[in-house]
């Protein structure tokens, strides 16, 4: 099982926080709503904010979505100042390929290449996800605890 | 020889100073800029922080912090005003936090918010009716100064019908010494960050100037182009 960190944690020791498609879509559609979870972001520091290429077009792609809105998404996360990470980390590939061969790895393609990013990532790092299923299989991601659903990751 | 008596940069480290460390810098601070301007820390209560304005480190690549400190050792004013910049955000916070905590004490401002509550209670969005008053304080700190708020936010009606009658409670007998604390502060930090940003955009147009170098990347991020 993966290894649940609570956000306070993240913060004291600085780690890299990775934002899955997920978190961020539903995070924009609530744009305008003042939540206690949607509020925590400001505790995490600008620079630690990433997100993968993959995981952007996901976020700025969907089939359905106007132009307009695809400008809107970009705005709210340069806004929001997550950045999509420009390195694939050495090791990525091997990594990526690993957890193809796992029988228990669950999820999405996208959410696979963020599990293996933050895997080989070279320095300690958390991914912010509402679906602790699609990340919970592995002993070496991490994910944050106070956005999953209680029972998320059992 | 030490590090500090070197004193003249090559061309790869001025590029390095110029794309990753002032060119983000004069992005966050003009965004932090809109929000002095309004008198508006964007302050939130849950994280006891400003939302939009931050430490100067926050707006550079974290793996990039060698590249700031460097920047800053050749660049003894800006220095200066990052240092200067980055503890009166700090006196900023604690002053906001000092606001909010004598407000929500106030029985008088926690019965207006319950009542507000009561009226309508879709303005809290997913927050509890017992953050009512935590919220209304926040409010109260960041948007005295704005005619309307924009028609999207949950609580713009509510801000409409009772910004007025909340935004007294900046005058009440004992918040008002924190709030004109607050407000000094605010212009201060405003002054910083002006001064800071000019001083940035100077240094880096000397800089491009003086090695020939574009004052900011050609291609900053391709993938943004098309919906810029």
């Amino acid at each position: 099982m993966a290894r649940l960190i609570p956000l306070r944690d993240v913060i004291d020791d600085g780690l890299s926080v990775f934002f899955d498609s997920n978190t961020l879509i539903n995070w924009f559609k609530q744009k305008d709503v003042r939540s206690p979870l949607r509020d925590s972001i400001v505790s995490i520091a600008f620079n630690k904010r990433f997100t993968t290429e993959l995981v952007a077009w996901e976020f700025f792609h969907p089939l359905g979505v106007k132009k307009e809105e695809i400008k809107e998404r970009k705005k709210w996360l340069e806004d929001n100042q997550i950045r999509i990470l420009q390195k694939i980390p050495s090791g990525y590939i091997q990594t990526f390929l690993s957890l193809l061969k796992l029988p228990n790895s669950r999820g999405d393609a996208i959410d696979a290449a963020l599990a293996a990013h933050s895997i080989a990532h070279n320095s300690p790092c958390v991914v912010v996800t509402i679906n602790g299923k699609h990340f919970c299989w592995h002993n070496n991601i991490s994910v944050i605890t106070d956005f999953l659903p209680s029972d998320s990751c059992e | 020889m030490t590090r500090s008596s070197v004193r003249k940069p090559k061309q790869e480290q001025v590029k390095a100073w110029l794309y990753v460390v002032i060119e983000p810098l004069i992005d966050g601070l003009t965004r932090e800029e809109f929000f002095l301007s309004h008198n508006d820390p964007s302050w939130r209560f849950r994280a006891k922080r400003c939302e939009f304005i931050r430490p100067v480190r926050e707006y550079i690549d974290a793996q990039q912090e060698s590249t700031l400190q460097q920047f800053l050792r050749f660049n003894k004013n800006e220095a200066k005003l990052a240092v200067s910049h980055d503890t009166k955000l700090a006196v900023l916070e604690n002053s906001a936090n000092a606001v909010y905590n004598q407000l929500i004490q106030l029985p008088e401002f926690v019965t207006l918010a319950l009542n507000i509550d009561t009226a309508d209670p879709n303005w809290r969005g997913a927050y509890g009716r017992e953050n009512a008053s935590n919220l209304l304080a926040e409010y109260t700190i960041n948007w005295a100064t704005y005619q309307d708020i924009p028609s999207h936010y949950l609580s713009a009606e509510v801000w409409k019908k009772h910004g007025q009658e909340t935004l007294v409670f900046r005058k009440h007998k004992s918040v008002k010494r924190q709030f004109d604390h607050l407000i000094t502060v605010l212009e201060d930090l405003n002054q910083i960050t002006i001064e800071f940003k000019d001083s940035l955009s100077t240094v880096r147009d000397n800089l491009a100037d003086n090695f020939g170098l574009p004052p900011v990347p050609i291609s900053n991020n391709p993938i943004f182009t098309e919906y810029s």
